[in-house]
Parts: structure tokens; sequence; C-alpha cells
């Protein structure tokens, strides 16, 4: 039963990474990350390893995915800045 | 006895504390504190050298002694190899601190908290005795050194390079993680000692595989080719005190974690197998390679990026020849070339400082003035050569004595190396020739990194270079240093001493005897390699002057077009040639270890 | 290279590292075979020797606390790092201070904000603080620890920030103690294991007395540790979040006046 349920999960795992990797948009990537990262937690737990498990989860489903989106605002800032900079010049 | 753990805790809390309060403190406590802990950490490592040559030992952390066989704890093991190494690093780390004393740009107080870091890294990862605390200095390394590296990025367009760092580096990570899971699978332990006890030699498919992903990962670290396309690109945006540190001890280390590993958990299983050839024609290749395209490079930095490449690859040959002679070499040949690296580098800073370019057609001919760093940067040249005089010549001769076809390679490495720092030389100080080929990567614009560039040049710009250039030749001329160096090379290879070492607590090494004298011999080709450095030097520098047909030298310097079109700066190509240089290393694995 | 070269080389690796790999993990023990001669030992002994129920924190903290140093400091050079690397313009030398004026972006969209989800974050932003602080000081009892805790230490103020309690946020992580903690728990950590060195012991030895199992206060310095991990870990993300949003934050408070 383990080995059944084990192996979907796995294979359930593999099939979202590829769709992190297919998502163009950089916002919904994120979300499909930190989902993602959800069922690594689930894994582990699955696995016996409950603190491993709960560091996934702060960690691959609420940190990572934060960070990215951090980085993807302040370079959506970055560019309008830097873009009414460039125009105010002209 | 200072315990092995300051090596690592001092440096550390230190670190702590000055970014903990980098607003209150000022700078001159900052540099103060920092030069201090490097200096500390120097003593300590040295003490432990002198101790641990005649008796390695074993420290276990929070005082976890084994059960039977089993490793409970983590454990440093103490032995002249490691311990030598902690001290070049401790070494590097205070002459950098000591040349960016004051001057140089500290980042909001950022700086020095991560130099710290990343000394207690390298000491840890230097005489650690557990494969996943390796990983974790390796990744503790990893981490201060993006950092150290995108550290004067005021542009986004440098932090490539460090990107490209952090994108190769953390790949090399996921291998070496993956072969320490299969190890684990098969063995259920981490300590060096136990796993290499535990395999008894078997050498199936899945030890090759892990054997595999392991060497990998550290090799990345050590800029081998086809792994080595970050190392360039990291040192022309890295700051001074930092290339030191990557070209001096941090690369190196990279091989040294290979060395360990090989040596305490891969040696029974491959003995007597074609594997440590792999090591052999990896390092051939790299040596080649990096000596070709760093005589084709006119940015300091980079050049000196690749000759590090070049002398890196020459130690991994002698790694592959697994001698006692050839290890020993191999120790002095790295303590010397991370001093003569380390001393070419700080000149390199101080012409940057003077002269806010890194670039060697900028430079043509400004040097003159600089009466103090043209003599340091030509004797450095001749110490890359492996010059008589230099120690590098000595752990050369230790490591062909027992592979004389090395000898071609060294011959080759070290004269291309040479001579594209006698040429930059040439050029820069005595103003001979032209002002060479402008290329892509001359253009390069360095941004100064001191904050009064230009003005005077103080003491503590020279003191560093003169200390690394005058160490190297020292160590030449001490009768001790082939001495201390057979016996950490004795002591690094006997597996069965070091496991002994590990559950017994600690073992006297037994004193080799006095080595024969190989300087007589191998004089000759040293000179030889001296004298061709310097010709070839001349030759680029004057192509104008000699017939048309002799020309060759400066045709090296320029066209090399589809080769150097590698070196891309993206890091996806980098990554691509990762892979693959992985699984060739695999597949070769496999065919030599079965 | 072009991107048809780079995947085709890309390629050949690939399945080169996938024949190792497998010629490699086919000899691996079978799904679900166990041999873990360490995991067994450990379970027999961290109750015993250590007083922890969790022995996973038994392992993180004392049996391997070497190691968990080391990842503590890569996490506080990551940070550091972070911050270098966004530090503002006028912290950089030889570089003139960014162009500033126009119209400032509205870095939010003001105008979606349902109520539920103003009070909603709000009320669990004690909740979360709870549960953190609970998580990093019962590490030694039930699955958890420092590293966990910290980081839910630190999400709670995010949950300001989605309640648009700018004002709470910002104060919150702008303020120059985050910085001070951040430093001190890393260092407090190495202090500890000096602390062991002082007494004669082997570093991150554990000296403080054991106490009852079971209790909060017990198992000596896994909970000291602990404690410290989730200082450094909840400060060093807050840190982290501050430095994203520096420029951003500065720029919504000129907004707002």
């Amino acid at each position: 039963m383990t080995v059944i349920l084990g192996v979907a999960l796995l294979a359930l795992i593999a099939a979202s990474a590829l769709g992190v990797v297919r998502t163009d948009d950089v916002t919904c990537q994120t979300i499909s990350l930190s989902f993602y990262g959800l069922l690594l937690a689930l894994m582990f737990f699955l696995f016996r390893a409950p603190d491993v498990a709960l560091a996934q989860i702060t960690v691959g489903a609420i940190a990572l995915p934060l960070m990215v989106m951090l980085a993807i605002t302040r370079m959506k800032h970055h560019k309008e800045a830097t873009g009414r900079a460039r125009k105010e010049q002209q | 006895m200072p315990s092995p753990a300051l090596l690592v805790a001092v440096p550390l809390i230190v670190a702590a504390l000055l970014g903990a309060l980098r607003k209150l403190i000022p700078r001159w406590v900052a540099d103060l504190a920092a030069v201090l802990t490097a200096a500390g950490n120097l003593a300590i490592a040295c003490w432990w050298m002198a101790h641990a040559l005649h008796r390695t030992q074993v420290y276990w952390f929070g005082g976890w002694f084994p059960r039977g066989r089993m490793a409970l704890g983590i454990g440093f093991t103490m032995d002249g190899y490691g311990c030598g190494l902690a001290a070049l690093a401790a070494l590097l780390t205070t002459l950098a601190l000591i040349f960016s004393w004051k001057h140089f740009e500290s980042a909001g107080g950022h700086f020095h908290p991560l130099m710290l870091v990343f000394l207690a890294a390298m000491s840890g990862f230097a005489v650690s005795g557990d494969i996943f605390n390796l990983f974790v200095f390796f990744e503790l390394m990893s981490t201060a050194a993006f950092a150290l590296c995108g550290l004067k990025t005021q542009e986004p367009a440098p932090l490539a390079g460090a990107f490209n760092f952090a994108v190769t580096n953390s790949v090399a990570a996921f291998l070496m993680l993956t072969g320490i899971a299969l190890l684990y699978s098969a063995t259920g332990a981490l300590n060096l000692a136990q796993i290499g006890l535990a395999l008894e030699g078997r050498h199936d498919r899945l030890v090759i595989a892990a054997f595999a992903f392991l060497t990998t990962g550290f090799l990345v670290k050590a800029a081998e080719f086809p792994f080595h396309f970050w190392l360039p690109d990291a040192h022309s945006v890295s700051p001074t005190p930092v290339c030191v540190l990557f070209s001096g001890i941090m690369v190196q280390l990279g091989l040294f974690g290979a060395m360990r590993v090989y040596a305490t958990v891969f040696q029974g299983c491959f003995a007597g197998t074609g594997v440590p050839w792999l090591f052999v024609a990896i390092g051939a290749v790299t040596a080649l390679w990096g000596g070709m395209m760093c005589f084709a490079e006119h940015h300091l930095k980079r050049l000196l990026a690749f000759s590090t490449i070049s002398h890196t690859g020459l130690m991994t040959l002698a790694f592959g020849v697994w001698t006692k002679a050839a290890l020993a070499g191999l120790f002095v040949y790295l303590v010397a070339h991370g001093l003569v690296k380390a001393g070419l580098f700080f000149c390199a800073g101080i012409l940057l400082h003077r002269f806010e370019t890194m670039s060697e057609p900028a430079l043509f001919g400004k040097g003159r003035s600089l009466r103090w760093t043209a003599p340091l940067w030509f004797l450095g040249g001749l110490g890359l050569a492996a010059a008589p005089g230099f120690a590098l010549w000595a752990g050369e001769t230790h490591v062909t004595d027992g592979a004389p076809w090395a000898e071609a390679i060294f011959f080759i490495a070290g004269a291309m190396t040479g001579a594209a720092v006698l040429r930059v030389g040439l050029r820069v100080f005595a103003g001979l020739g032209d002002a060479g080929p402008v290329d892509r990567s001359a253009k390069v614009d360095e941004k100064p990194e001191t904050t009064d560039a230009g003005r005077r040049l103080s003491p503590v710009l020279y003191a560093p270079a003169v200390v690394c250039v005058g160490g190297c030749m020292a160590l030449a001329f001490w009768k001790g240093t082939m001495r201390v160096a057979e016996a950490a090379a004795a002591s690094f290879m006997d597996f069965r001493g070091y496991a002994h070492m590990v559950y017994a607590g600690a073992i006297v090494v037994q004193q080799p005897v006095a080595p024969h004298d190989l300087l007589t011999r191998g004089i000759i080709s040293a000179v030889l390699r001296a004298l061709a450095a310097v010709a070839v030097a001349l030759w680029a520098v004057l192509h104008l002057r000699v017939p048309r047909e002799l020309r060759w030298p400066s045709h090296l310097e320029g066209p090399m077009r589809p080769v150097r079109e590698l070196q891309s700066g993206h890091p996806g190509d980098y990554v691509a040639w990762l892979t693959l240089g992985c699984a060739v290393v695999g597949v070769a694995a496999l065919w030599l270890g079965l | 290279m072009k991107r048809r070269h780079r995947l085709l080389l890309f390629a050949f690796g690939a399945v080169g590292i996938a024949f190792v790999y497998c010629a490699g993990a086919l000899n691996m023990p079978a799904w679900g075979q166990y041999r873990g001669p360490y995991g067994d030992a450990i379970a027999r002994l961290a109750v015993y020797q250590r007083h922890a129920t969790d022995t996973v924190n038994a392992v993180t903290y004392d049996y391997r606390g070497f190691d968990t140093l080391g990842e503590e400091f890569i996490l506080f050079s990551a940070v550091t790092g972070v911050m270098l690397l966004l530090r503002p313009e006028k912290q950089r030398a030889g570089e003139k201070k960014n162009q500033e004026g126009g119209n400032p972006a509205s870095f939010r969209d003001r105008a979606a904000l349902s109520e539920t989800v103003q009070v909603f974050t709000t009320a669990i932003f004690g909740f979360s603080l709870m549960f953190g602080i609970y998580m990093a000081t019962h590490g030694q009892l039930t699955p958890g620890g420092g590293f966990q805790g910290g980081v839910l230490l630190a999400a709670a103020p995010m949950l300001l920030y989605i309640a648009e309690n700018t004002e709470a946020f910002q104060r919150i992580v702008s303020h120059p103690l985050v910085e001070f903690f951040e430093g001190a728990g890393a260092a407090g950590y190495a202090l500890i294991g000096i602390a062991a060195l002082t007494m004669g012991a082997a570093f991150l030895t554990n000296v403080i007395p054991l106490g009852m199992t079971g209790d909060v206060f017990s198992s000596g310095t896994i909970a000291a540790i602990s404690a410290c991990v989730g200082v450094e870990v909840a400060a060093g993300f807050t840190l982290i979040v501050y430095g994203y949003l520096r420029e951003i934050l500065s720029r919504a408070a000129r907004e707002g006046q």
C-alpha cells in the first residue's frame, strides 16, 4: 500500500515539477512552485519525517515563493523607475 | 593545546558580532578585529600543523566518541595536509584583510563578516572528517563567496559573473549531495573512515556512481575542464582581496575535497584499477587549456584566473599520479602556487588602485613609475613558470620524479602561464613593444574598488605582495619544506592509519626517510622553462621585429576566436558543459572501475 | 552558443548522468528496506542520553550540532549577501544618487481588498506569533524547532502587509534591532559551544543540566540552541524582506504624505 501511495505521490511531484517549469507567467509560476513545495512536504510526511515536512512547509511553500514574489515586485518596480527616469531625460 | 573548534568558532563569532553591530563600530575596529581573528587562526593552524605532522588526531564535537565502529557525532581529523591548508587559508585571509585596510570599500560593513565566514568555512573544510560536514562547509564557502563576488557590483551587468558562479556551484552541490545520499544508502554512515571501512573495497556500480557525482561536485569548485567556465567570470567581477582567496586557496580546496574523499572512501575500492588515470587526464587537459587561454587573455584578473585553472590542472594531474612523492610535491606546489598567485593578484590590485583599469592595452607603459610593483610582478611571473628559487619548482620535481611523462605538461603549462604574466609585465612596467591587441575581454570596464583610488600608495598595499612572493622563495630554500610535505603526504595516503586514528583518538606518524635530493635533476628543466617563458613573452611583445614566419606567439594572443567564444558568459552554456562533463566522468569511471 | 546547440549538449550530458545514476541506484537497497543503523542507535539513545523526546532535534542540535552551526551561518551569510546586493544606491561608492522624482508608482493595487481578508489576517497575526514561539521553544519535545519556528515568526509581519497595515509592517521590519538580533542569534549558537570549551569539555558539549524528560526546560543546550536559531532565522528572514521592500516602502511612505 505504501509503495503504491509513495510511487503515486512521486509521480505527482514529478508532474508538478514539470508544471512549474512549463508555466510561462512568473507570478503563476511562483504559485505553482508553492504547490510543488507543499507536495514535497506531503512526501516527507508520508516517509515519516515530520520535522523535515515542517521545515519544507515553512521554507518550500512559504519562504521561497515569498522571496521570489518579492524579487519580482522589486524588479517590476525597478523597471518602472528607470523607465520613468529615461522618459524624463528625453 | 588550542581546540581545533576555535578554527571555525572564533571567526564565526567575530563575523556575527561585526554583522550585528556594523552600523555602530568604526571602520578601524572592524579592520583590526578581522585581521586579529585571521591572524589568530593562522597561529592555531600553524600550531596544529607542527603537532599533527607527527601525531595525527581526531577531535569529536560535543564529546560524541564513536560507539564501536559507529560515529555518533562529527569529527575533525587534524593531519598535516589539512592543517597546512587551513594555515594557508588563514595566511592569505590575513594578508587580504591587511591589503584592504582602510582603503578598500567595505560595502556598508558587510565585507568583514563575509570574509571571516569564508575563512571559517575554508578552515573547517580543510580538517573535517565527515562527508556531510564537508558538504556543509562547501556550501558555507560558496554562500560567502557568492556574496563577496557581488561586493562591488554597482551595475547589473557585472552581476552576471557572480550569478554564473552561483548557478554552476549550486549544480555542483546538488551532484555532491546525490553522491553522499548514494553512499549513505550503501553504508549508513557519514564519517569518512566509517564509510571507507564499510565499503571494504567494494566497487560496484553504486560506489562508482557515488564517486562520479562527488568528484564532479568537487572538481567544479576546483575549476577543472570542462567545469571551469565560471572561474574567469567570477574573477573579473570580484574585488582584489576576494580574488586572492578564490585563486590562492578556494579552488585548490575543491581539489583537496576530492582528494580527501578519494583517500578515505574510494582508495580501497579503486586500488589497482585505472580510476586515478581519470584525474591525470582531466588535469592534463585543464593544464594545457588553461595555459592557452591564459596567454590569449588581456584582462589582468582574467589572465591570472586562467593561470589558476592551468596550475590547478597540474595539481589534479599530480593527484592522479597518487604516489607519496607526487602528493608531497602537490602539497608544496599548492602552497607555493597560492602564495605566488596571491602576490600577483595583490600587484594587480595595486595597478587597479592606481590606474583604475585592468586592461593590458590601457595599462601599456603606465607602470614605469611603480618601482616596487614591477620586480614583484616579474618575480611572480618567473614563479609561475616554476623557475629555480621558487618552491613550485621543488614541488614539480617531486611530482615528475615518479611520472617523467608529466614533465612535458608541466613544462608547457608553466611556460605559457609564466610567459603571459611576463608579457603583461614587459608591456605595463617596461613599456616594450606596442600596446597589444584590444579584444572584448580587455575592454571590460573595471570599477575602482578603493575609496581613494589613484592617490597615494600606502605600504599596506605592498606588504602582502612582498610577504607572498618572499614566502614562496623562502620555502624553496628552507631545508624542511620537503620533509614536512613528505610526512604530510605519507599520513594523508595511509587510510588504515587514518581509520585507526579516528577510532583510537590519535596515532604517531612514522617519520619518512630523508628525501633524496632531486633538485639537481630538476634544475635543468626548470631553467629551460624559465628561459622559455621569458623568450615567449619577449617574442609576443616584440612581434613586429621578428621574421613573419616566427610570429606565432602573437598569433596565439589574438585570433583564437572560436575557442574563446566558449567562454560565453551564459550560465546555460556552463551548466550544459557541466552536465556533459559529469556524464563523461561517470561513464569513464564505470569503464575504468568495474 | 546557439540555443539548439546548448540543448543538444545538455541532452547528451543528461542522458549520461541518468545512465550513471540509474546504474548506481539499481544497487541500492530495495524500496522500504531500512538500513540505517545510525537511526536505530539514535532512537534508542537520544531520550536516555539527552532527555529529548524529538530525536531529530537531538541529532540536529546535539549529536550533529556542528553541522547545524554551519547551516546557521549559511543563512547568516546568505542574508548578509542579500543585504549587500540590495543596499540602497547612496551607500554605493562612486555612484551618483539614483534619479528620483516623477510620480512614484503605487506599489500595490489599493482597490481590491476585502474586509474579510483584512480582519482575518490581522486576527491570525497573533496566532502566528504564538505558534512560532511555541515551535521554537518546543523543538526538543515535538517536531519543529528553532528553524521552523523562526520562519513562522518572520511570516507574521507579512500578514500585516497583506492586511495593508503598511505602517505597522514597516515599523517592524525596518527596526534597527532586527539586524542586531540576526547577528546575536548566530553568535549565540557558537558562544554556547564555546561555553562548553571553557568548562573543559569539547566544543558544543551539552553542559546545561538536562532536566526532566518531557519538560519545556529539558534537554540542556538543545533548547537553548533552538531558541538562538529561532531568533536568528526570524530576524534573518525579516531582514531579507526588508532588503527587498526597502526602496518600495520608502517610496510608498512619500506617496502617503
